[in-house]
C-alpha cells in the first residue's frame, strides 16, 4: 500500500496531476435500463497486480468485487461476518482454526469452490511469499477433513480469522487455471474468484469493467449495480466535476478545499470515518542529542498539534495516543498524550542542557505532500520560539527512505515523517514494523530498539490468537513505553471523508478495506 | 491608329520617407502589329513602365500614381483590379526576363500553361493538353507532347523562355510585352527567340513591346525604337534614324558604347545616372552630359523634333551636327 | 533513390543506438532503486536483493546494455517494473490512445492553420493578416493546461455541449462496448458499426485535439505565412500574376505547394514531440496517452518502460523524418537524393 500512496505523491511532486486511463459521461444508476452502472473513480490506477496472491496495492478496490475471502471485519462491531466461511471456531491453546464453508459457491468459470480451492489459494500465496504473504507466516498446515472444513494448524497462536479477512493475500481463487495456463495467468489481466462480479474487459490504462456473475451464491434479487466501471481520473477537480454532474458514483480521494465546495450540493452527502492511518515524526535516537529523551520530550511538547489539525487538515483528523490508530481495536483514548507546551519544551531542553539556538535539525518528509509540507513548515515555525532551528526537506520517497537507511547514523535525517497504515485490522503492525528491533533498518525509522518493548509487542500478538482482551492490556503497556521513551512525535490520526451521491444507498466507510464499496450490498 | 498609348504615366515607390518617382513617362505609343524597342540602361525606368500596363511590379511598394494607358481606347489606369484580371493575360502578355525564375519549378511547365488554357479559354481535360500541345509547337518547342509533364529545371534556359512565350501567348492576346526576354540566353538562342516573337507578331498582328537594354539586339529587329533615360523616354523614332542620327546626347553615348559586333552589354557611360526622384528642374540628364547648359539645369525639355524622330534636349541640333 | 533510402534508414538506425545508449545511462543514472520498485511495498530487504540478482542490476552497466540490445534485437523490450507486465503490450495499449489524439490534433492544426497562413500572406497587414498572427501568437503562447481548462468550462460546465473527460462515455464502456481492433476508438467503433460509440467517442475527442492543435496550428500559420511571402514575391507567381490568373488559384495551387516543405519538417517535429509532450492534456482530459505512461515510468524510475517508449518514439520520429523527406522529395523534383 506504501508504493500506492506513493506513486501519488510522486506525480504530485513532479506538478503532474496524476496518473491516466478512460473517463466518462453519461449518468450511472440509470433507472430507464435494468443495467445499473456503478462508476468508481480513483485518483490512481486501480489494476497494477492482478494475482490474487500478490496484490497489495490500489487493486483493493476492484478486487472484493471479483474475489472473496472466508470472512470479513466490521471494526465497528469489532465481528467477523460471514463470508465464504459461514462459522469457524479455535482451540483453546489458539493452535487450531476450523471453518466451515459456505456450500454451492461456484467460481466464475462454474467451478465448485471446495475446501480445497481454499487450501490450495492460502498455500500458493504463502509459498509465493509477495505482498503481505506474511499474514500467515504462523500457519504450519492446512487441512482439508471434508469437502466444506478447513483446518488451520498454526506454529504459534496467530488471529488467524484476521488474516481470514484481510483486503490482501486472502483471497480464494481458482489454481486450476494456472495449472493449464502457466503460473502468470493472473497477472496477465484474467481473473477466477467467487465474487458477485466478474471481468468484462480491461487492458493497461483502460478501465476495468465488470459485470454482474450470474451465477453468484446471493443471487440477483433486489436492486444491485448490474456493471461497474473503474476508471483512473488523475485531476481531483475533474472527479469533483464528474461527481456533481452525477457521471461518478464514488471518489476514493478528494482535497479537503473539494470537498468544503461539494458540501453544497444537494445531491451528495459527507461520511467522514476514522482511518487506520495516522502521520508520525521519528527521531534519530542514535545520534546526540536526540539519544537524550529530554530532548525528545521537549521537541515532542513543541509540536503544535491543534494548528496542524484545524488549518492543515482542516479538523478531519484527531490527535495520536500513541501509534495505534483511533478506530482500530487495540486504540486506548485514555493513553497519556503530549500537549502543546512551549513552555515545558523549554525547560526540557535547559535541562538538557541545550542552549537556545544551538540545536539545528533536519526532518525529512515525502515531497509532493501537501499536508506534511504544511505540518512540517508549522512545526518549523514553533520550534523556532524555542531557539531550535529546523530544516525541513521535501525528497522523493525512495531518496528519503534510502537516506533514512545510510550506513552510518549520523549521516541519516534527525526527523523522519511519514504516515502508517495496516495491511489487516491488527495493531501488531504499527507496533512491530515502526519499533520492533531490526538487524538492519526497514521501517524502524527511529531506530528504536528495545528489548522489553519488542517482548511486550510479540507477546500481545500471540495472545490476539487466544485472548484479545490479554493482549490489549499488553499494547496499552508497549504504547505507553512509547510514550516515556518518545521515539517519535504521534501527531493525528486520519479520518476518511468520502463524498457521495446520495442516489447511492447502504455505502458503509469500513476502515478494514480502505477505499472499498462492496458493490454488491449497495443500491442504486 | 495606336494600340498602345501611354500618357503621363507616373510610377512611385512607396519608402519610409514618402513615394518615390520612379517613372515619370511623358508619352510612348504603340502602332497595331508594331514592334518597339524600349531601350534603357538599368535603373531607367523601361521595365516598371512595361509592367505598369497590366500593373504587376516586382513588389506591393511600386505603384502606378498616375497618367493614362490606353490600350485599343480603354485607359486601363482607370480599372479596378478585378477589370484588370480580364486586361492580364488576355489583352496583354507578358514574358519575364529570366526564364530560370519564371517558371515554379515544383510543377510541370505544361500546367500552368493549361490551366490558363481553362481560365482564359475555357479548355479543359484533351482540350487544355491539344491546344498546350499546338502552342508549345507554334514556340517551336521539340517533343511538344512529352515536354508539358517536364520539370523547369528539365529544360533548358531558351526552351524555358519558349514555354513563357507559349503562356504569354495563349489567350491570344493584342500586346505583348517583353521585357528582356533573350538577355539571360546566350547569342545563337537570343536570335532564334527574337526571330520566333517577330514570326508571332507577323502571324497574329500582335503589337509588341520590346524591353531591352541592348542597342544592338533591337538594331536589326524593330522598326522603331524608343530610348528612356531616368524614368522618361528621351529620344523615340524609326530605328535606323534613330542610330544613324542620334538628336539626344545620352543616345549618341549609349551607341557609342555599343560593341562593334553589335552584341554584348552596354560600356559604361561616364557619371551615374541619377534617379528620377532627385532631380529637381531642368533636364535629368544634363549632370552627365557634354552638352549641357546652364539653360539645360533650368528647363525641362519636352518630346519634339522634325517629323516621327523626336528628341527631348534642348541642343539637338548641336547634338545632330556634331 | 534507393541508395538514398538505404542511406537514411542506416543513419536512422544509428541514431537509436545513440538514443538507447543515451537513455540507458540516463535512466540508469538516475537515483532509485529498480528492485525496490520491482518486489513492491514494504519488501524485505532480502526481497530486495533477491529482485537485484534477478533483474540483473548487480551486473556492469555495459553488460546490463548488452542484455538490453540483445533483447530489443528480439523484439522484447523487457518487464516493467511497476507491473511486471511487458513494456510492449503496455506501450501498445496506450500508445494508439495517443496517436488518436495527436493525429487529430495535427490534422485540425493542418485544416485551420494552413489556409489562414495562405490568407495572411495574400494580403499581409490586411484583415487575415491580423487576425492569423493575433492567433498564431495566442494559440503558441497560451499554456496548454490552461486552454484545456477553459475550454472544459466552456464546453462542458457553460454550454454542456462536449464531454468533461476521457475517450468515451462510461454508458459506452457498460453497454455498447468497442471491441479493439486498432486502437483507435472512433476507427474501431465505425468498423464495427457501433454509432453510438463512435460518436461519443467523437464528442470526447474534441477537446483534447483542439488543445493538441493550438500549438502546432500556431507554428503552421507562421511558417506558411512566412514561406509564402517569400514564394509570392518570385518570378514565378508574378508572371502568373501577369497573365491574369486568379489570386486563390495562385495562392492555394501555385505557392502553397512551394512553401510547403518547410512546413511539413515543423509539422513532423511537431508530431512527434506531442505523442509523450502532451501529459498535461493528457492528465486534464484524462486521456489514456503514452505522456502519462512516460511521466509515471520516469518519475518511479522504471527504466524498462522509459527506454521502451523512447525507441518506440525514437522509430516514428526517425520513419516520419524519413516520409517528410520523401514527400518533399515528392513535391520539389529538383531535390535529388545525396
Amino acid at each position: 500500500m506504501r508504493w500506492r500512496r506513493l506513486a501519488a505523491v510522486l506525480l504530485a511532486g513532479a506538478g503532474l496531476v496524476g496518473l491516466s486511463a478512460c473517463g466518462s459521461s453519461g449518468s450511472t444508476g440509470s433507472a430507464t435500463t435494468k443495467t445499473a452502472v456503478g462508476v468508481y473513480a480513483s485518483y490512481t490506477q486501480v489494476m497494477v497486480f492482478w494475482d490474487p496472491s500478490d496484490s497489495y496495492s490500489n487493486e483493493i478496490i476492484a478486487m472484493p468485487q471479483m474475489y472473496e475471502t472466508l470472512l470479513r471485519y466490521d471494526p465497528k462491531t469489532d465481528k467477523f461476518l460471514p463470508d465464504l466461511a459461514t462459522s469457524y471456531s479455535k482451540s483453546q491453546d489458539g493452535l487450531t482454526w476450523t471453518f466451515h464453508l459456505r456450500h454451492n459457491v461456484h467460481f466464475h468459470d462454474g467451478s465448485l469452490m471446495t475446501s480445497q480451492n481454499v487450501k490450495d489459494s492460502i498455500e500458493r500465496t504463502m509459498q509465493r511469499g509477495n505482498g503481505a504473504a506474511y499474514i500467515w507466516d504462523a500457519v504450519k498446515s492446512i487441512a482439508t477433513p471434508s469437502k466444506y472444513t478447513v483446518v488451520f494448524n498454526l506454529s504459534t497462536p496467530s488471529p488467524i480469522d484476521f488474516a481470514a479477512a484481510s483486503p490482501y493475500a486472502a483471497w480464494i481463487f481458482n489454481t486450476a487455471p494456472l495449472k493449464q495456463h502457466g503460473q502468470n495467468w493472473y497477472a496477465k489481466g484474467h481473473e477466477d474468484g467467487t465474487g458477485p462480479y466478474e471481468l468484462q474487459s480491461w487492458s493497461s490504462g483502460q478501465p476495468l469493467v465488470l459485470k454482474a456473475f450470474k451465477g453468484y451464491w446471493g443471487g440477483w434479487k433486489g436492486d444491485h449495480y448490474t456493471k461497474l466501471i473503474f476508471e483512473t481520473v488523475g485531476s481531483s477537480s475533474t472527479r469533483a466535476q464528474m461527481l456533481q454532474s452525477g457521471q461518478l458514483t464514488f471518489t476514493d480521494f478528494l482535497p479537503y478545499q473539494q470537498i468544503e465546495a461539494l458540501k453544497k450540493d444537494a445531491n451528495l452527502r459527507v461520511t467522514v470515518t476514522p482511518a487506520w492511518q495516522n502521520l508520525m515524526a521519528f527521531f534519530n535516537t542514535k545520534v546526540a542529542p536526540l539519544n537524550n529523551v529530554l530532548v525528545r520530550k521537549a521537541l515532542s511538547e513543541a509540536f503544535p498539534y491543534q494548528e496542524v489539525i484545524t488549518s492543515v487538515m482542516h479538523g478531519y483528523a484527531s490527535q495520536s495516543r500513541g501509534p495505534i490508530p483511533a478506530g482500530l481495536w487495540g486504540h486506548d483514548p485514555s493513553l497519556p498524550q503530549y500537549h502543546y507546551n512551549l513552555a515545558g519544551a523549554k525547560s526540557l531542553l535547559q535541562q538538557a542542557g541545550i542552549k537556545p539556538g544551538s540545536l539545528n535539525l533536519t526532518l525529512t518528509y515525502t515531497a509532493g505532500d501537501d499536508n506534511e509540507s504544511a505540518a512540517a513548515a508549522l512545526y518549523k515555525a514553533s520550534l523556532a520560539q524555542i531557539g531550535v532551528n529546523l530544516t525541513a526537506r521535501p525528497m522523493p520517497w525512495v531518496s528519503q527512505w534510502n537516506l533514512a537507511k545510510a550506513t552510518n547514523p549520523s549521516q541519516r535525517q534527525d526527523i523522519f515523517m511519514m504516515y502508517w497504515w495496516p495491511d489487516y485490522a491488527n495493531p501488531y503492525s504499527f507496533l512491530y514494523n515502526l519499533f520492533h528491533t531490526e538487524s538492519t533498518v526497514n521501517f524502524n525509522l527511529a531506530y528504536y530498539y528495545n528489548s522489553s518493548f519488542d517482548k511486550l509487542i510479540d507477546q500481545a500478538n500471540t495472545d490476539s490468537g487466544i485472548n484479545r482482551g490479554q493482549a490489549v492490556k499488553l499494547y496499552d503497556q508497549a504504547q505507553t513505553m512509547l510514550y516515556q521513551d518518545a521515539p517519535a512525535i504521534f501527531i493525528f490520526d486520519e479520518q476518511h471523508v468520502r463524498v457521495i451521491p446520495k442516489s447511492l444507498k447502504g455505502y458503509y466507510d469500513n476502515p478494514a478495506y480502505t477505499n472499498v464499496v462492496f458493490w454488491y450490498d449497495v443500491t442504486p | 491608329m495606336a494600340l498602345l498609348s501611354m500618357r503621363g504615366v507616373h510610377v512611385v515607390v512607396d519608402t519610409a520617407e514618402g513615394p518615390r518617382t520612379l517613372v515619370r513617362l511623358s508619352e510612348l505609343e504603340l502602332a497595331e502589329g508594331e514592334m518597339l524597342g524600349l531601350v534603357g540602361e538599368t535603373g531607367s525606368g523601361k521595365t516598371l513602365t512595361g509592367l505598369a500596363v497590366t500593373r504587376v511590379f516586382p513588389t506591393p511598394s511600386i505603384r502606378l500614381q498616375g497618367g493614362s494607358i490606353e490600350l485599343g481606347g480603354r485607359d486601363l489606369a482607370g480599372l479596378g483590379e478585378r477589370e484588370l484580371l480580364a486586361v492580364r493575360g488576355r489583352e496583354v502578355g507578358v514574358v519575364f526576363q529570366d526564364p530560370n525564375a519564371s517558371l515554379n519549378p515544383v510543377f510541370p511547365v505544361g500546367r500552368p500553361l493549361m490551366d490558363l488554357l481553362g481560365l482564359h479559354r475555357s479548355l479543359r481535360g484533351q482540350a487544355a493538353v491539344a491546344e498546350a500541345v499546338r502552342l508549345f509547337q507554334r514556340v517551336e518547342l521539340p517533343d511538344a507532347a512529352a515536354l508539358l509533364s517536364r520539370y523547369p529545371h528539365e529544360l533548358s534556359g531558351g526552351q524555358r523562355q519558349r514555354v513563357m512565350i507559349a503562356m504569354a501567348i495563349a489567350a491570344g492576346p493584342k500586346l505583348l510585352v517583353a521585357d528582356e526576354p533573350t538577355t539571360a540566353l546566350d547569342v545563337t538562342v537570343q536570335a532564334e527567340l527574337l526571330r520566333l516573337l517577330d514570326d508571332l507578331r507577323r502571324e497574329a498582328g500582335m503589337s509588341v513591346l520590346f524591353i531591352t537594354h541592348n542597342l544592338g539586339v533591337v538594331a536589326h529587329m524593330v522598326e522603331r525604337v524608343a530610348i528612356m533615360y531616368a524614368g522618361d523616354v528621351v529620344e523615340t523614332g524609326p530605328t535606323r534614324a534613330v542610330l544613324k542620327e542620334p538628336r539626344h546626347p545620352y543616345t549618341r553615348l549609349l551607341l557609342e558604347a555599343v560593341p562593334r559586333q553589335g552584341q554584348g552589354r552596354l560600356k559604361a557611360i561616364a557619371g551615374t545616372a541619377v534617379p528620377r526622384s532627385e532631380i529637381a528642374q531642368g533636364c535629368a540628364f544634363a549632370s552627365r552630359c557634354p552638352f549641357a547648359q546652364d539653360r539645360c539645369r533650368a528647363i525641362e525639355p519636352a518630346l519634339e523634333g522634325p517629323g516621327v524622330h523626336r528628341a527631348a534636349c534642348l541642343r539637338q541640333e548641336e547634338v545632330l551636327h556634331v | 533513390m534507393l541508395h538514398f533510402f538505404v542511406r537514411r534508414v542506416l543513419l536512422g538506425v544509428l541514431v537509436l543506438i545513440g538514443l538507447s545508449v543515451l537513455t540507458f545511462i540516463i535512466t540508469r543514472v538516475a537515483p532509485g532503486d529498480p528492485a525496490a520498485l520491482w518486489v513492491g511495498p514494504r519488501a524485505s530487504v532480502a526481497q530486495i536483493e533477491r529482485a537485484t540478482v534477478t533483474l540483473g542490476l548487480n551486473r556492469p552497466l555495459p553488460v546490463q546494455y548488452a542484455i538490453y540490445m540483445d533483447d530489443l534485437a528480439h523484439g522484447n523490450l523487457g518487464l516493467s517494473i511497476e507491473t511486471h507486465r511487458p513494456v510492449s503490450s503496455e506501450i501498445a495499449s496506450y500508445l494508439p490512445a495517443s496517436l488518436e489524439l495527436v493525429v487529430s490534433g495535427i490534422v485540425i492544426a493542418i485544416l485551420l492553420g494552413l489556409p489562414l497562413g495562405v490568407l495572411a500572406a495574400m494580403r499581409p497587414g490586411g484583415v487575415f493578416d491580423a487576425v492569423a498572427r493575433l492567433l498564431a501568437v495566442l494559440s503558441v503562447s497560451v499554456p496548454t493546461f490552461w486552454l484545456a481548462f477553459l475550454l472544459q468550462i466552456v464546453f462542458f460546465k457553460d454550454l454542456g455541449l462536449l464531454p468533461l473527460a476521457g475517450r468515451v462515455s462510461n454508458l459506452v464502456i457498460a453497454l455498447d462496448p468497442i471491441t479493439r481492433i486498432t486502437g483507435f476508438m472512433t476507427v474501431d467503433s465505425l468498423l464495427q458499426g457501433n454509432w453510438v460509440a463512435f460518436f461519443s467517442a467523437l464528442r470526447h475527442l474534441v477537446l483534447p485535439a483542439v488543445t493538441i492543435a493550438a500549438y502546432p496550428f500556431g507554428l503552421i500559420v507562421r511558417m506558411v505565412r512566412a514561406s509564402l511571402l517569400d514564394v509570392i514575391a518570385l518570378d514565378h507567381v508574378r508572371l502568373l500574376r501577369a497573365l491574369g490568373q486568379k489570386r486563390y488559384t495562385i495562392a492555394f495551387r501555385y505557392a502553397l505547394k512551394n512553401a510547403l516543405p518547410p512546413t511539413l519538417t515543423v509539422i513532423a517535429l511537431t508530431f512527434a514531440y506531442s505523442l509523450t509532450g502532451t501529459f498535461l492534456v493528457e492528465s486534464v482530459f484524462n486521456w489514456p496517452g503514452l505522456g502519462n505512461y512516460t511521466a509515471q515510468a520516469v518519475i518511479t524510475n522504471n527504466y524498462p518502460a522509459v527506454m521502451g517508449v523512447t525507441i518506440v518514439i525514437g522509430v516514428i520520429y526517425v520513419v516520419l523524418n524519413l516520409v517528410v523527406d520523401l514527400v518533399i522529395a515528392g513535391i520539389d523534383p529538383r531535390v535529388r537524393y545525396v
